[in-house]
Formats: structure tokens, C-alpha cells, sequence
């Protein structure tokens, strides 16, 4: 079975929702995002959800409907072992490249 | 609070984008004391965010939403509009009353495309809509350099106008369709249509 491979979006909302935890949905999501500097508005990371969803990185569960989100519930997002393992994967992938990259340390430039 | 810019935000998300938490994520944000800018600015990116995600995911059928109401509008628009019902209208009616029946074709091609492309319709009828405004570029460069020419200016105006209006008819065209949709989900569930209603389901 081949890899199924993350984009930066999608790495980053998989991240916040580890630092996130329980009760992880679109807002809290996208301001984890927000405070380590990425502009990321609160649909492009339900987009991503999405796609991680259908990679099964990430699972979902629909909470109860509140009136203050007009009638609407929400949707709290868990990363799966599967998922786990894509970020620890791309942790060592991302990693071993930065290693020894003499032209992030300065010394060619 | 209920405001104008959330009733029209919700209902907007409701049936252009695929996820209905979105909805209730930006009116619970907005209710908290974001300002309207910021949620008008969250609704367009929502929807632009699950057009594109559906548009990218689904080329194919993007390719033959563009298509099927390319050849419609060849056909109903260019052949049976222009060269039968408007010469039989202005022999019958006055002719400023054509342009309300000139946009019903346009209309029926959004509910077309929409009707043949479902559960994505809304994503299609979008693609086809931005497809029709690309199109429009170079004849309204060329009006509106005539008109900086001082040849016609009003010739430009209408061109403008009239490709805008077929896009804005042709976008309430595939709205219709996907409401239609919306109400016989809810009537076969047994729930009412609204806040859970769902257009186009991204990724089935």
C-alpha cells in the first residue's frame, strides 16, 4: 500500500490537533495555527480536515447542536494511529533533510 | 443576535460550501464579537476553500460540467434563442421585454448542470461560472477600450452588464437545483431544511 503524502496545511492542522487535544473543532484549530504565525482561515482548515479525514488520518465525531451556532453542533476532530504515525514519519523525513543543511546554518551564504 | 450579514452568511455556507460545521463555527466566532468584515471574510474563503478542494479533487467532471453547459448554451442560447424565439417575439411582443425571457435558458443551464452533476453541483455550477467569466475578459477589454476611445461608450456598459447578469442568473439557476435537492434530503429524512442542509457533499 503506498503513502498517502501530507501537504503543509494539512501537516500543520494534524499538529495543532495534537496540541489541541480533546474537544479539537474548526476555531480552536485554526488559532493554534493562527499564534505560530499562519494566516489560515477557519474554512481552508475544515477543507484540510477533510481530506485528512478521507485519508484517515484524522476521525470525527458530531457533538450536540448549540443555539449560539444557530441551531448548528460541532464537529470534533481525534487523530487516528494512522495519522500519528504520518507525523511522526514526516517529523524523521523533515528532519533528516534539515540535518547538516550547511546552507540554513549561513556558513555558504 | 441575529443579524442581516449572518442570515445571509449562513445561508450562503448552507448551500456553496460542503461542511455545515463551518456554518455554525463562524456564527458562534461572529456572536462572540468578531466584526463583519472578518466573518464576511471567513464566508468567501469557506466557500472559495470547498469549490476549489472539490473543483481540484473532481477534473473530470469539472471538464464536463464546463462542457455540458457549453453546448447548451450553443444550442438553446445561440441557435434556438437568437435565430427562432427572438424574431417570433418581436412579432408578437414588445421587444424590451425580450431580455426576461433571454435569461431563462441561462437559468435552466445552471439547474442543469447542477442536476447532472450532483452531490457536487454547487462546486460545478461555480467552475462553470468562473469558466464564463475568463470568457467574458476579452470582449469587455475590447468594449470598455472602445468606449476609453471614445467610439461607444454605452456599448460597454451593456456588455459588462448582460455577462454579469447571465452569470448571476446562471449561479441561481444551480442554486435552485441544489435547494430542490436540500428539500427532498430533508423530506425523505424526515428533518426540516436549514441549518444541517448540506449542497454538495466534498468527497462523498
Amino acid at each position: 500500500m503506498t503513502r498517502e503524502q501530507v501537504g503543509k496545511l494539512e501537516l500543520m492542522v494534524l499538529l495543532s490537533l495534537l496540541r489541541v487535544g480533546h474537544d479539537a473543532y474548526g476555531v480552536p484549530i485554526a488559532q493554534e495555527i493562527r499564534e505560530l504565525g499562519a494566516n489560515v482561515s477557519i474554512g481552508s482548515v475544515y477543507a484540510a480536515l477533510d481530506r485528512l479525514e478521507r485519508k484517515r488520518y484524522v476521525s470525527s465525531t458530531v457533538g450536540d447542536p448549540s443555539p449560539e451556532r444557530g441551531g448548528r453542533a460541532k464537529k470534533y476532530f481525534q487523530i487516528t494511529a494512522k495519522g500519528m504515525r504520518e507525523v511522526q514519519e514526516s517529523q524523521r523525513m523533515l528532519t533528516s533533510l534539515w540535518r547538516n543543511l550547511a546552507v540554513l546554518k549561513g556558513e555558504l551564504a | 443576535m441575529t443579524s442581516l450579514s449572518s442570515v445571509v452568511g449562513t445561508w450562503l455556507l448552507d448551500r456553496f460550501c460542503g461542511e455545515p460545521a463551518v456554518a455554525g463555527d463562524l456564527l458562534q466566532e461572529y456572536r462572540k464579537g468578531q466584526s463583519t468584515l472578518w466573518y464576511w471574510k471567513e464566508v468567501v474563503c469557506a466557500v472559495c476553500a470547498y469549490s476549489a478542494a472539490t473543483i481540484w479533487e473532481h477534473k473530470w467532471l469539472t471538464a464536463r460540467a464546463i462542457a455540458t453547459g457549453y453546448v447548451f448554451s450553443w444550442i438553446v442560447v445561440r441557435t434556438v434563442m437568437r435565430d427562432l424565439v427572438h424574431p417570433w417575439w418581436n412579432g408578437v411582443a414588445p421587444a424590451a421585454l425580450y431580455p426576461l425571457i433571454a435569461y431563462l435558458p441561462w437559468l435552466l443551464n445552471g439547474w442543469l448542470i447542477g442536476r447532472l452533476h450532483r452531490p457536487y453541483s454547487t462546486a460545478m455550477v461555480t467552475a462553470y461560472a468562473v469558466w464564463l467569466l475568463v470568457r467574458s475578459v476579452g470582449p469587455v477589454y475590447s468594449a470598455a477600450s472602445d468606449a476609453l476611445a471614445g467610439v461607444e461608450g454605452s456599448a460597454f456598459v451593456w456588455e459588462l452588464s448582460s455577462r454579469l447578469s447571465t452569470v448571476v442568473v446562471m449561479i441561481c439557476g444551480g442554486v435552485l437545483c441544489a435547494y430542490r435537492d436540500q428539500l427532498l434530503a430533508a423530506r425523505r429524512s424526515g428533518i426540516q431544511a436549514g441549518p444541517v442542509g448540506r449542497m454538495s457533499v466534498v468527497g462523498g
